[in-house]
């Protein structure tokens, strides 16, 4: 009965994502001990002097800093404004259904489309947001000013990505037993101490959950910001995604950019092996 | 009182949420004269030129049929490898699971940027670039660890009693995987699926750079070098980019309930 091998069964799935996770981390570990450009010019081992430039590099620095600074932002509104919205439309009725659909159409689509949205509406020539802003003076400019570039690559991830974190809290109030609630009531707890010793206890998990996987979701973001602004005025939205890819294909830099590729690889892998320990690990470990 | 608020807090969101989408639209049904000519709320004169150029004179037709190849034959790869897996880590016990288990996410994590570069030559050298099945298989890093992270969560609320009877009655494992597991599966595989399908259609990097002909350049990958291209058309644009988005709105009905639990690999249900 037990006459099948799991490595068998899980060898074909291996073998692909092995394919397509060892064999790049090998090559890009030659690579960046190469002093390599895409231009016809010979290779040349140079050993670890494309790691030690990218130590004294100011650009890999910003981008981390930017980077850093775009998460922050991001999660310090998406989190309250998701949790608010939450606690407001979890209760199971029919509008509720709609308005939870209505508003969960941003999540699915396709990153490129998002940026390709946000630049209509916020170019200066063709965009409502600049045309509206003008008529009181203001001038509106993500091609020039960096803040404006900064904050519209912000409004546009909180636009894209609130209603998941939405989604996340009303599946997590939803689990809450109702029993606590009606408890609470005839004890007469006020509606801030329910919040606080019950909804909030309850929506822990959740969001730990959230705000490590939108962490590291945002510090990887490319596509929407490729389209809308790329690096930015000032390099004010030079991402890390987006100084490799720049690097890789503006620079035809390929040996510096796959020592950059794997320098980010590192702290991304720093930081999902951080989330799966702390929202995986007490379950797999049981 | 306390309703008002509500109401009109959740009112103002979803007028910020709605409004690009109406933008959107509206911008797509406008001649080039008047976008450029200043903000208007409603198209003046509704055109569908914006539609017709990019689909039926230009080659955006063959990006919408590649697309949907890649994305289709992406679902069935991905599902066809995730089944066994999911099962292996569901139910047996083998050396180093839990390890191989938590690697499998960390390449659903990884940064693509970061795979850009060594994929590039070894695309090139292994004849795999501007193909259909390079794509695919590209695709698979995120895709493949993604389903058999979340098929593992649907594989364990399956009780083990009823393959224990198959197994009984005379079934092989096989048998027993495509007649027993896979019909009680079969909800759950819809709903990967589906969402595989969303992941594929929606990559952009890949399709963009490892794909240069009509043979093979996906509808994402033809949207950014038309935005590269030409930046003058507006409407076009808006027009492709709905084209792009409406498989995926059809699909949110479906999948709305399931986007907390799916995006976040099974941690919330």
């Amino acid at each position: 009965m037990r006459a099948v091998n799991p490595w068998l069964l899980f060898l074909p799935a291996f073998i692909v994502v092995g394919f397509n996770s060892f064999l790049p981390i090998v090559y890009a570990a030659y690579l960046s001990t190469q002093r390599f450009y895409l231009t016809g010019i010979e290779a040349k081992f140079i050993g670890y002097d494309n790691f030690t430039a990218l130590m004294f590099d100011e650009t890999v620095w910003r981008s981390l800093l930017t980077g850093a600074a775009f998460v922050v932002t991001c999660l310090v509104i998406e989190i309250p404004l998701g949790l608010v919205m939450a606690l407001m439309m979890f209760k199971e009725s029919k509008l509720n259904r709609v308005i939870r659909t209505l508003i969960s159409y941003p999540i699915l689509m396709p990153p490129i489309t998002v940026g390709a949205v946000w630049l209509l509406l916020t170019r200066p020539d063709i965009g409502p947001i600049p045309n509206f802003l003008n008529q009181f003076g203001i001038v509106y400019d993500i091609g020039s000013n960096p803040f404006h570039a900064f904050f519209t690559v912000v409004a546009m991830d909180v636009w894209y990505w609130t209603p998941f974190v939405i989604l996340v809290f009303v599946a997590a109030r939803a689990s809450i037993s109702p029993e606590q609630y009606e408890s609470a009531m005839v004890d007469g707890a006020s509606s801030w101490h329910i919040f606080r010793y019950i909804t909030f206890p309850g929506l822990r998990y959740a969001l730990v959950v959230v705000l490590l996987i939108r962490m590291i979701d945002s510090l990887k973001i490319f596509d929407q910001v490729w389209i809308l602004t790329s690096e930015g005025p000032y390099k004010a939205t030079n991402f890390m995604s987006i100084y490799i890819v720049k690097t890789a294909i503006g620079q035809l830099n390929v040996g510096y950019g796959a020592a950059l590729s794997l320098f980010f690889l590192f702290i991304i892998i720093i930081l999902t092996f951080v989330m799966l320990k702390l929202v995986f690990g007490r379950r797999s470990s049981s | 009182m306390k309703r008002i608020i509500t109401i009109a807090l959740i009112a103002t969101y979803m007028v910020f949420l709605i409004f690009p989408l109406y933008w959107l639209v509206m911008t797509s049904f406008k001649s080039r004269l008047e976008i450029i000519g200043g903000v208007t709320l409603l198209p003046s004169n509704p055109t569908l030129n914006n539609y017709y150029r990019p689909l039926f004179i230009d080659v955006y037709g063959a990006y919408i049929r590649n697309s949907f190849i890649i994305s289709i034959a992406e679902a069935v790869f991905c599902l066809a490898l995730a089944i066994p897996a999911a099962y292996a880590f569901s139910r047996l016990k083998f050396k180093a699971d839990n390890h191989f288990f938590f690697w499998l996410l960390t390449n659903r994590m990884a940064p693509a940027a970061s795979f850009l570069i060594p994929y590039y030559s070894m695309y090139v050298y292994l004849k795999l670039f501007d193909t259909l099945h390079g794509l695919i298989i590209i695709n698979s890093i995120a895709n493949l660890p993604f389903t058999i992270w979340l098929l593992k969560g649907f594989v364990d609320g399956i009780p083990k009693d009823i393959e224990e009877a198959a197994f009984i009655d005379g079934y092989t494992f096989w048998q027993m995987l495509y007649k027993i597991l896979l019909p009680m599966l079969r909800p759950a595989l819809a709903v990967l699926g589906l969402f595989i399908f969303v992941f594929t259609w929606s990559e952009m990097l890949f399709a963009s750079l490892f794909t240069t002909s009509p043979a093979a350049m996906p509808l994402s990958g033809g949207l950014l070098h038309y935005l590269a291209q030409t930046w003058v058309n507006w409407g076009e644009i808006a027009a492709l980019t709905i084209i792009t988005i409406i498989p995926m709105l059809v699909g949110i009905f479906y999948l709305q309930k399931y986007i907390a639990r799916a995006l976040t690999f099974g941690a919330i249900r």
